[in-house]
Formats: C-alpha cells, sequence, structure tokens
C-alpha cells in the first residue's frame, strides 16, 4: 500500500487541485487532505501519514499549531511548508540545509510531486530527514511576524524554557526564573525538543534586543564548541572497550542521561541486583521506530520503555532517544518493576 | 476462543487483541469498545519484521502498553491502559496463543493433508 501524504490548506481548491494533479503519483504515494490544522490532527492520529505538506495561515488551527502538534507527537514525519511570503535568501538556505522544505505559493504541483518523493525516498532508505527544529520554526514566526509563546521541552535533559515572541520579534526567554539573552541563547542551543504554541504574549518589551538571526548564530556556535570539546574528551578503558554498534562516544548531555539512569537504578532494592549491564546499543532503532508507528495506531502516544526477550542469556530493557539506552538484566528476573521505575 | 478472549479481558483494561502472521497479514483482531479505528488499512509487515528473534516483548507508552508474544506462524499482540497487570494477560495469552495458531494455522499442502488423511485412517 502506497505511504500516505497529508496535504492541508483552507484553499478547498488549491487542495482538489492538487489531489488531481498528485493522481499521477498514485503508485507512489496516496494523497489525503484537510482544511485546517485540527482536521490534520485528527486525520494524523486516524491514519499512518508519512509526510505532511501544509499553509500557515489557516483558520481554527494554523500552521504553526499544526507543527507544534506534529514536533510532539510526529517528530519523524516530516514537512513541508507553503506560505505566502517570501523568505530572504540568507533564511531559506538555513531552512534549505536542514533538509526542511518550504514552498513559496503558488504551488507548482510537480515540484511539490518532487519534494514529495524526495521526502519518501529518504524515509524508506532509513536516512533521517530532519523534521520541525526550534530554529526553523521560530524563523518562519519571525517571518509571519506572529504572537505567541512557545513553551520548550528538552528532550535528552528534560528541561524546560519558554520564548516570548510579539509580532515575530524574540521579547523575552525563559528557564525556570532565569530570563534574558542567555536563556535564549541557551534554549536555541539544545538540539532535541519539542514545543507547543499559545497565541498570546503577556510580555510587553523587548528584554533581548539582540536579532533572531544572530542568536541563532550564537547558539550554533555555542553547540558546535560543545561538540568539539566532546571529540577532545579523552575516553575511559571501559568506554573504549564496548564493540559492534555499541557507541564508543557520547555527548555530554546524553552522558547525563545514562548517569540519571544509573540513579534511577539506584532506587531499586533487591531488583537491583539483575541488572548486568546499561550501556548504548543502536542496534534496537529500527525496531523503536518501527513501535513508535504501531503506536499511532492504537493512540499509544510516545514511546517509553521495554522490555525484550530473545531467548539468550540475558533480557534487554530498552529506553528509546537520541541514544538508544539497553539494560542488560537476568532472564525470568521480575523486570516489571525495573520497568516502573524507568518509565516514570 | 470467545471464552479464552473473554477471561484475557475480564477484569483487564484490555483494548486490544491482535493476532497476525510473520509477514504481518492480521488474521485475528478483537477491538474492546470499539476505541480503535478498523484494522482494514493497517500494514503491520514492517514492525513484524523488525521483531526478528523477539520471542516476547512489553513495550511502554505514554498512554497504554503493548504485550507481544511470538508464536509458531506469528505474532500476539495485547494492547492495554497502562494500569493492566501484565504478569495476568501473560498467563492468559499462553493459554489463548495455542488456541488461535489452531485456528488460523496455514493451510497444509494437498500431499501433507493426504498423509495426515491416510495416518488417520
Amino acid at each position: 500500500m502506497p505511504p500516505n501524504v497529508l496535504i492541508v490548506d483552507d484553499d478547498r481548491i488549491l487542495c482538489h487541485l492538487l489531489q488531481q494533479k498528485l493522481k499521477k503519483h498514485a503508485d507512489a504515494f496516496t494523497v489525503l487532505t484537510a482544511e485546517d490544522g485540527r482536521q490534520a490532527v485528527a486525520v494524523l492520529n486516524r491514519k499512518h501519514v508519512s509526510l505532511v505538506a501544509t499553509d500557515i495561515n489557516m483558520p481554527k488551527m494554523d500552521g504553526f499549531g499544526l507543527l507544534a502538534y506534529v514536533s510532539e507527537h510526529y517528530p519523524d514525519i516530516p514537512v513541508i511548508v507553503f506560505t505566502a511570503l517570501s523568505l530572504p535568501e540568507f533564511k531559506k538556505s538555513t531552512i534549505m540545509s536542514r533538509a526542511f522544505e518550504y514552498m513559496e505559493k503558488p504551488i507548482d504541483p510537480d515540484e511539490l510531486a518532487k519534494k514529495i518523493l524526495v521526502g519518501l525516498a529518504k524515509e524508506s532508505e532509513g536516512g533521517v530527514l530532519q523534521t520541525v527544529t526550534l530554529e526553523i520554526f521560530s524563523q518562519l514566526v519571525e517571518l509571519e511576524q506572529k504572537t505567541c509563546t512557545i513553551r520548550i521541552t528538552n528532550k535528552i535533559t528534560g528541561q524546560k524554557g519558554v520564548l516570548f515572541f510579539k509580532d515575530g520579534v524574540l521579547y523575552e526567554a525563559r528557564i525556570g526564573s532565569a530570563k534574558g539573552l542567555k536563556s535564549a541563547q541557551k534554549i536555541f542551543s539544545w538540539t532535541k525538543v519539542s514545543l507547543s504554541i499559545q497565541d498570546i504574549c503577556q510580555v510587553k518589551t523587548n528584554q533581548i534586543g539582540v536579532s533572531l538571526q544572530s542568536m541563532l548564530m550564537e547558539a550554533m556556535r555555542q553547540r558546535d564548541e560543545r561538540t568539539e570539546s566532546d571529540y577532545a574528551a579523552p575516553q575511559s578503558p571501559e568506554q573504549g572497550s564496548r564493540t559492534g554498534n555499541r557507541i564508543q562516544h557520547f555527548e555530554a548531555d546524553e552522558s547525563s542521561r545514562l548517569t540519571s539512569i544509573q540513579d534511577r537504578l539506584d532506587e531499586l532494592q533487591d531488583e537491583k541486583k539483575w541488572v548486568k549491564e546499561v550501556f548504548y546499543d543502536d542496534s534496537w532503532n529500527k525496531l523503536m521506530s518501527e513501535a513508535a508507528k504501531v503506536s499511532r495506531l492504537f493512540k499509544g502516544g510516545r514511546l517509553r520503555c521495554c522490555f525484550f526477550n530473545r531467548a539468550e542469556a540475558s533480557d534487554y530493557i530498552v529506553l528509546p532517544g537520541v541514544k538508544t539506552v539497553t539494560i542488560s538484566i537476568n532472564p525470568g528476573c521480575p523486570h516489571d518493576r525495573i520497568m516502573q521505575v524507568l518509565s516514570k | 476462543m470467545k471464552k479464552l478472549i473473554e477471561n484475557l479481558i475480564e477484569g483487564e483494561p484490555v483494548l486490544d487483541v491482535v493476532y497476525c502472521s510473520f509477514g504481518g497479514n492480521i488474521l485475528f483482531h478483537y477491538v474492546e469498545q470499539k476505541q480503535t479505528p478498523g484494522s482494514a488499512d493497517w500494514d503491520l509487515s514492517p514492525f513484524s519484521s523488525a521483531l526478528t528473534e523477539i520471542q516476547e516483548a512489553e513495550l511502554v507508552f505514554e498512554n497504554n502498553l503493548f504485550y507481544i508474544i511470538r508464536g509458531r506462524h506469528g505474532f500476539l499482540f495485547v494492547v492495554m491502559k497502562r494500569s493492566a497487570s501484565v504478569a495476568l494477560i501473560r498467563l492468559n495469552c499462553s493459554i489463548l496463543l495455542p488456541e488461535l495458531e489452531r485456528k488460523f494455522r496455514p493451510k497444509a499442502g494437498r500431499l501433507i493433508q493426504f498423509f495426515r488423511k491416510q495416518k488417520s485412517s
């Protein structure tokens, strides 16, 4: 069965026209349509959608709301954004460099088909197609001169931040009680985030005073610096001894994740003795990704924790994330309690 | 079969029971309270093939929990609420699975059927 592509636009005629024009690619994908973000969310929850192409300005729930929803609930689905406004060249290149597709209206059906096919091909090849990132999201907010509050959760550390935009200008940023420019830079340096958006901005005066573009550049620099220092860090003998798919090197954020998992395992009493080893193992990634897709059929939400019995010398508890953490345990041990603590 | 399904869902918040072949074809689907949309267009083949070597699995999602067990001809999936007792579900599945396998076993070739007939007569 060909994958489903969801086109979202309040212009019914355009939707119908695109659906007709794209019928010649029926063997490659099926086109579903929705008139606004709410309808699109209903389709996403009901059907297995492989790609979303959406307009930004729509009634009820607009493209920003839909992007935030997709980023939160379906982060694996690539999104193509239509907008009537023209992006300045430098912004266009920033967006394109992240393989996030963007199309100016009027939409050329053949060009759209090409972008859809590229997106679907990357998915079937198992490649990573960048979906909605905070940088792209905020650039679109600036472009559309939107007034809104964006709540961001760092998926790696669980830290939360808020960005306040007034008419597309970043007015304020907050992480806990810390506010201002430094908080904004820190938020933009987060690599894996989930977003939610609200169409109000309580902040009345600009507390940041720096353009979004320079902020993004600074965040990128901070990220690069962090990555370089991570690569420069010497590896411990224990890390170096890992072989095969097990990851020998991990970044600072991921390292703290492993520590936090160890801390949680320490909460266990008797069950702790069943735990053999905690390590990164990306060989589970394909299964994690397929499980996330199946979850949509049952409205399961985000995958938190798994237990696998492969009839081997160990059973495994697997925690999905940027890097998949695997905990090998003795077969037949009461894994329920360990999973309960880990999936909190 | 009906009795076994009743045993499985009795007292436990089970939402769906799906039995599918290794190729991902859904052979049996029981839906509790019609919460899940129809399974006619579901494609479980990528998921089934990703379960290579897995004998038994439990997947904890934000809203619910999957219990999966491998049979001789396919997988039995049970979708339940987070509050369900997996131990009880596991026990009931070990009874239900052989019954499902008997009912939905792949058809044997004519030659095998002939020999079976010969053996029984």
